[in-house]
């Protein structure tokens, strides 16, 4: 037998045996599990454990425990492994920090590689739109109905339209993400108005790509290279210095990229950017009150910033909102649990998603807002789902516009 | 008096092996075990049925580690399990060191269905294994078949009880009657009881591996034997895809090998006269075996290491050559050439042999007391083999995660039904009581209703109980009260058995203590002395062997 | 972006959080920045503080005694910096946490001058000093009740059969208890799953209508058929509002209830820790979780700058004062490999209990050969060296930085498994450290 044939016989008995070699980069997420002690405090706060309970989600420990051997049992977890949200509550609270928002995302991907027919359908169906068309969502047919859309949300909210700049040579890309791009535009559109506002010098893309999170959590590894690597040619082309997103999703997964593969492109949310490069001092100035009483406001805060980024991000949030005249910000107890809205979670078991908001909608209503507003369109569009279906009046932002309607003569 | 036709003594994979041949040929068969079954020697090692590849200058070893693995994956399917073996070669002049051992290997590889040695590239090696060394110039190949050695030597037992035969652990032999210049009664110490028992036994056979001088003596027979003590350090999951093996700094073959959710790396091999229940793995051992790896596996220190185990090869006494170099082969001594006719010790040998061992002795035995029979140990196979397991169809059915029935059907093959069975009118049986592997409630009291253990220890050996990264820091307060349970302990008594697991686990903890290991010992501290107050509480505590000593 | 805070707390458990309470109840801008939960949130919510010398085999009287006697037999223990400052004794220091808890779901019961011996999930008994009250009875010892331990079907954490025997064997051997034990399993299952029920699950369920109705059927139920008087639950008493739970269940029952004392993954230790981090924003000192501290500069003895990481971002933050709150093993503050232990964030050299370096010390050598030892483990009386303002001392005996401080079990000189004086020593030395960090801030030292 040639080297050839050897390795090729070898590759049948790993098969044969169903055993997939991990990775150098895959092995040191599978030694950071090696830190667990097993002590069950990330039963105590996973927001899918809470919703569903440990014996249909055995939770984050469980899946460092079945990681453990991949050969050949490995396969039998895929009916846990897609429930999990990816929030990273996990992570924060372990005593260790086990990266177990990573491992998921390895296993998934082992899942997609060798045993497709396992990944949920509704998962091969999303890759399928990212596939075909680079975005998380069918874009619209027809780009006078998205425009008519547009101008629609954008009447509601009493916002003007500033048409879309592309300038090579400026200094920020403002990236929406693909929810914002399709779906949700008076996010997009009010990003825009806060970046002329304070004069920045800003291009959008030629043609909005997908940042690949949500080929990462089906686990197609390869279009997730494809996406990223699309995304930052067009980023090289126009040159731009920083990257600021509304989205907090791309926020923390544009970051994770930019740091494995050595961009040396910051990539900011627009809430840091307007803290950190603009000033609140100077942000405070351009605001003014939104209504003629003092609006009650309760934050959601985005596992994606403040579990995959920073906290501080939502400390930044406050800071803004205090700024905002006759704002008054009140707590909900679950500001900071997970929505449910990740991890696909919503496409794959709209149930269980739908279990996971219920406290988060408890405790919403409990405090008295008339608003809840969060950096994050994702989160947004899940909460204000679930509060219609509750029949509440609570009216739900996503925290750009928030600030682009309180923009005086907004 | 009962009398018995042979009295094994000794319940490791010899012994149980020769019980449940005996039986088979339809003898009046007792075993006496003075622990547990498969609580000694065979307990330590890494569970390779080895095709012999080291022993490439005793050609006939060879051909019968060869036979004797087609033999065990015929009758344990359900406990065997292939493993790919990578050697990585880091320069030229370890190539030509295998010329020999090659060629006898390749002559055998066609029964076992195994390809010949294979070459694989420096890029094939490290896409297989990327934690080999960059620098390696190629690797051999080979694939070696691995059994639950535990498992073996509990479903031997059971067929053995099953084909007739008496099994008593915790049996410790204090005497052995001649009478006539042959044996005629054995005197055991009952440790579960606390009395001694006499028989009768026409043959006695002692597979007692580094104990078989002991039991000679008994005999007033002098056995040598040359006892050598290897050692493991484990590794918390699989830190490599494939089992790796190389030359270690004093040129010896050690071995990398996955093995459930855990690495073993072994082995050391140090001659010694010292007591084998008080041996411990020293740093030295742990050193040899790390060091030796990082010249093929660089990272291999940055693996958490969960512990220690140590066990003693019962070798031929061949003195003045390395201990790789001593016969790996058998030798059933007849007894009749030191005066005490029906009496035969086991020394040598390997965990693959096993079952040969018992067919050579037990025909011997029949031939002795004018049995006819042939052996069927071969043929015939062990509990819990049977036709392929449905896991999905049995999760659904049962309610279990598809992951804790995939654990164990391999632990339990088609027995994994009859524990289901049980959590029918007790659904509450579904319990995960060991997180790390995962161990359902209704398999610990399936393996204690079934399989005779005793202590939390011997359930260890059944159900792999306390064997993950965590070492039984939080399953081991809640089997103790399933335990209490099945076996009407008292309170005292729980507490005592979760001390008395403890310490067992802390022997192999101990040496190794550092990293991942530190977090894990404060948090067992918390649970049963800051909190459960038990080094106050349980005052009845026997110190162990190896806990005497020092 | 950088922030600036008086002080900086690295360290989120009972020690960096009763220091952050202290300093920020002093007017200090206090943050307490934690990477992870620690031991405090395993813990089993009790609060020791000084039941046992290290081999000693009878419980202290009181705490006080305790206290007094530790820092007398080791003159390193921590407790031995309590005799020099006298406007901060163990009384006050203990009533203070007792205001602090107060009206939380982890309020506490007990004094400086009791010890209580509070009943474990296996039916041991341990000397404590404060329990939260929902773990709290005065009734165990009366030997006319009638006690029933009560487990829940498919909570594999606690076996009310193995407490029940254990517990009867002791009043059998003489101790003072209850003379009729009887136990039960209930059925109470919050997702109607058969089994692998958590405890925090559980607790979830009793404080929805739903569950709580449920438990009290069953309590009910058996209560009647056994003349139960005294009832001893696993920790499931919820995690918001326990304390109307277990008056709810009383009144329903006509019994006293209470938690017994358990294991990881702890409820009573999830709302200790949550009232803790509560107490700490109410006193005006900001929580950052998430973030670990990965560097700092040392500027003419003191500290200038801490360096902190989460995710995806770091910032610089300029303290006046520093805590140093990481823990041990399990928290953190120290890690070892095969030649030596260290200290995490400063390298400080570690100590064991009587102030030798095991920089270079084994760990294993650190052990005793039996896992549960009345002397302990010296493993665990290991940590940084420090004097009598809780300033840590660098490897020639002096003072590391003027402004840093250090509390809880990253200290050397106490051993918390056998003494039973964890969350005692945390308590303490945080809430000194605190006090310091505050005055040296204000410069009023």
């Amino acid at each position: 037998m040639d080297e050839e044939e050897a390795y090729a016989h070898v590759r049948n008995t790993l098969k044969e045996e169903r055993m997939m070699p991990f990775s150098t980069s895959e092995m040191e997420v599978v030694r950071s599990v090696g830190q667990c002690i097993n002590c069950g405090t990330c039963l105590n706060h996973c927001p899918v454990t809470r919703a569903v309970g440990v014996e249909r989600f055995t939770g984050p420990r469980g899946i460092a425990v079945e990681l453990s051997r991949s050969p050949p049992e490995y396969w039998s977890s895929t009916d846990r492994i897609y429930l999990c949200t990816g929030c990273g509550t996990c992570r924060e609270v372990c005593p260790k920090n086990v990266d177990i928002p990573n491992v998921v995302n390895l296993m998934r991907r082992r899942i997609f590689s060798q045993r497709p027919d396992l990944v949920p359908q509704s998962l091969h169906q999303q890759n399928e739109i990212l596939r075909k068309h680079n975005l998380a969502f069918v874009p619209w047919d027809d780009p006078d109905e998205k425009a008519e859309s547009r101008n629609m949300r954008l009447e509601r909210l009493d916002l003007p339209f500033i048409k879309d700049k592309i300038r090579k040579g400026a200094e920020v890309l403002f990236y929406p993400g693909c929810q914002a791009e399709e779906r949700a535009q008076e996010v997009r559109e009010a990003a825009k108005i806060i970046l002329e506002r304070f004069n920045v010098d800003y291009t959008l893309v030629e043609k909005m790509t997908c940042c690949s999170l949500p080929a990462i959590l089906v686990g197609d590894m390869e279009k997730s290279i494809e996406l990223s690597t699309i995304l930052k040619k067009q980023i090289d082309d126009l040159g731009v210095k920083k990257i600021v997103t509304t989205c907090a999703g791309c926020t923390s997964n544009l970051n994770e990229i930019a740091a494995r593969n050595n961009w040396e492109i910051p990539v900011y949310h627009i809430l840091e950017f307007l803290v950190e490069d603009i000033g609140v001092h100077e942000v405070s100035k351009a605001l003014s009150p939104m209504d003629d009483h003092t609006v009650r406001v309760t934050v959601h805060d985005p596992c994606h910033l403040i579990r995959h980024t920073s906290r501080r991000v939502l400390e930044y949030a406050h800071r803004l909102l205090n700024a905002i005249p006759d704002v008054e910000v009140v707590e909900s107890s679950a500001h900071d649990l997970c929505c449910g809205g990740g991890g696909l979670v919503g496409r794959h078991s709209p149930d269980v998603s739908r279990v996971i908001v219920k406290e988060n909608i408890r405790a919403i209503k409990e405090t008295s807002a008339e608003r809840i507003v969060t950096p994050c369109p994702l989160c947004t569009a899940q909460i204000e789902e679930s509060l219609f279906r509750d029949g509440s009046d609570i009216e739900v932002d996503d925290l750009t516009v928030f600030i682009a309607q309180s923009f005086e003569g907004g | 008096m009962t009398e018995f036709d042979v009295i094994v003594i000794g319940g490791g994979s010899t012994g149980t092996a020769v019980a449940r041949d005996c039986a088979m040929r339809g003898l009046k068969t007792l075993l006496l075990e003075r622990d547990d079954i498969a609580s000694a020697t065979v307990g330590t090692c890494a569970g390779m049925i080895s095709s012999g590849f080291k022993y490439y200058h005793e050609p006939d070893i060879m051909d019968l580690c060869s036979h004797e693995v087609v033999h065990l994956k015929h009758i344990a399917r359900h406990i065997v399990a292939k493993l790919p073996i990578l050697f990585p070669l880091m320069d030229l002049s370890e190539i030509s060191s295998g010329g020999k051992g090659m060629e006898e290997y390749e002559k055998r590889v066609q029964e076992r269905g195994v390809p010949p040695v294979l070459i694989l590239t420096p890029e094939a090696s490290r896409e297989i294994e990327p934690s080999l060394h960059p620098e390696l110039i190629a690797s051999g190949y080979v694939e070696e078949f691995f059994i639950d050695p535990f498992r073996l030597c509990v479903l031997q037992a059971k067929d053995a009880e099953q084909h007739g035969a008496t099994i008593r652990t915790y049996c410790e032999v204090t005497a052995i009657d001649i009478r006539n210049g042959a044996v005629h009664t054995v005197t055991y110490f009952n440790r579960m009881t606390g009395t001694l028992e006499t028989v009768e036994a026409k043959v006695v056979i002692s597979a007692t591996g580094p104990w078989a001088s002991e039991i000679a003596r008994l005999a007033g027979i002098s056995l040598e034997l040359r006892l050598n003590k290897g050692a493991h350090v484990i590794l918390d999951r699989r830190v490599t895809n494939v089992g790796i093996s190389t030359r270690a700094v004093d040129g010896r073959w050690v071995y990398l090998f996955p093995h459930e959710n855990t690495t073993l790396i072994g082995t050391t091999a140090l001659d010694t006269w010292d007591n084998p229940d008080e041996l411990v793995t020293s740093q030295d051992e742990i050193e040899y075996l790390l060091r030796s790896f990082e010249f093929v596996v660089p990272s291999v220190r940055e693996a958490r290491i969960i512990r220690t185990m140590e066990g003693v090869r019962p070798m031929a006494p061949v003195w003045k050559v390395p201990e790789g170099e001593v016969t790996r082969g058998y030798e059933i001594i007849d007894h009749g050439q030191d005066g005490v006719s029906g009496f035969y010790s086991f020394i040598g040998g390997k965990l693959v042999m096993c079952r040969h061992m018992a067919e050579a002795v037990t025909d011997i035995v029949c031939e002795r007391l004018g049995v006819t029979g042939s052996c069927e140990t071969h043929i015939k196979p062990l509990p819990g083999m049977s036709e392929e397991v449905d896991v999905l169809m049995l999760a659904e059915k049962y309610g279990v995660p598809s992951h804790a029935l995939e654990r164990l059907k391999a632990r339990r093959g088609s027995e994994l039904v009859e524990i289901l069975e049980m959590t029918r009118e007790h659904p509450e049986w579904t319990n995960m009581v060991c997180i790390c592997e995962p161990v359902m409630d209704a398999e610990i009291r399936y393996a204690i209703r079934t399989e005779y253990p005793q202590t939390l220890n011997d359930l260890r050996r059944r159900v792999r109980l306390g064997t993950g990264p965590c070492q039984a820091t939080f399953c081991t307060f809640k089997a103790a009260s399933i335990m209490a349970e099945e076996l009407g302990l008292t309170g005292s008594q729980t507490h005592s058995e979760i001390v008395d697991y403890l310490s067992e686990r802390w022997k192999g903890k101990r040496p190794p203590l550092r990293g991942a290991a530190l977090a894990q010992e404060e948090i067992v501290n918390g649970i049963y002395a800051c909190v459960g107050n038990l080094e106050q509480t349980v005052i009845d505590y026997e110190p162990k062997p190896w806990e005497e000593i020092r | 972006m950088d922030a600036d805070y008086d002080i900086v707390v690295i360290g989120g458990g009972l020690a960096g959080l009763t220091a952050g309470i202290s300093a920020a109840q002093m007017n200090a801008n206090t943050l307490v920045v934690r990477k992870g939960e620690g031991a405090t949130s395993l813990s089993s919510g009790a609060l020791d503080i000084a039941g046992y010398l290290r081999g000693g085999e009878t419980p202290f009287l009181t705490p006080e005694e305790g206290v007094a006697a530790l820092a007398h037999v080791y003159p390193f223990h921590p407790y031995s910096v309590l005799e020099s400052i006298p406007s901060l004794g163990l009384k006050e220091i203990v009533s203070w946490l007792k205001d602090i808890l107060a009206g939380s779901p982890s309020a506490m019961i007990g004094s400086h001058d009791t010890t209580t011996m509070a009943l474990t999930i296996l039916g041991t008994k341990k000397p404590t000093c404060l329990v939260q009250r929902t773990m709290h009875t005065t009734r165990l010892d009366n030997t006319d009740e009638t006690l029933l331990f009560a487990g829940i079907k498919g909570l594999a954490d606690f076996n009310p059969s193995t407490a029940s025997k254990a517990l009867m064997e002791s009043v059998i051997a003489g101790e003072t208890g209850p003379h009729k034990i009887v136990h039960t399993l209930l059925e109470c299952s919050p997702f109607r799953q058969p089994s692998n029920i958590s405890p925090v699950e559980l607790a979830r369920y009793i404080e929805t209508e739903d569950g709580l109705d449920r438990i009290i059927k069953e309590l009910q139920h058996c209560t009647e058929q056994t003349g139960t008087t005294l009832i001893a639950l696993p920790p499931i008493l919820g995690l918001v509002n326990p304390i109307e739970i277990k008056k709810r269940i009383e009144e329903e029952t006509g019994t006293e209830i209470f938690e017994l004392l358990s294991f990881p993954p702890s409820v009573p230790g999830y709302r200790l820790q949550r009232s803790l981090e509560a107490s700490l924003k109410k006193a005006g000192g900001t929580l950052l979780v998430g973030h670990e501290a990965v560097s700092f500069k040392k500027q003419e003895g003191k500290i200038i700058d801490i360096t902190l990481k989460s995710p995806r971002r770091t910032f610089n933050t300029h303290p006046k004062s520093v805590i140093l709150a990481t823990g041990k093993f399990v928290g953190g503050g120290l890690a070892g490999n095969r030649t030596g232990l260290r200290e995490t964030v400063f390298d400080l050299p570690v100590l064991d209990g009587t102030r030798q370096s095991v920089q270079d010390v084994r760990p294993s050598h650190l052990t005793r050969v039996v896992p549960l030892h009345k002397e302990g483990h010296p493993l665990f009386e290991c940590g940084i060296g420090f004097d009598t303002r809780f300033r840590p001392i660098d490897v020639k005996g002096d003072i590391f930085a003027s402004n840093l401080f250090a509390a809880g079990s990253v200290l050397c000189g106490y051993n918390y498994p056998v003494e039973k004086s964890g969350l005692g020593v945390a308590l303490v030395t945080g809430r000194i450290c605190g006090v310091h960090a505050a005055e040296n801030v204000t410069g009023g030292n």
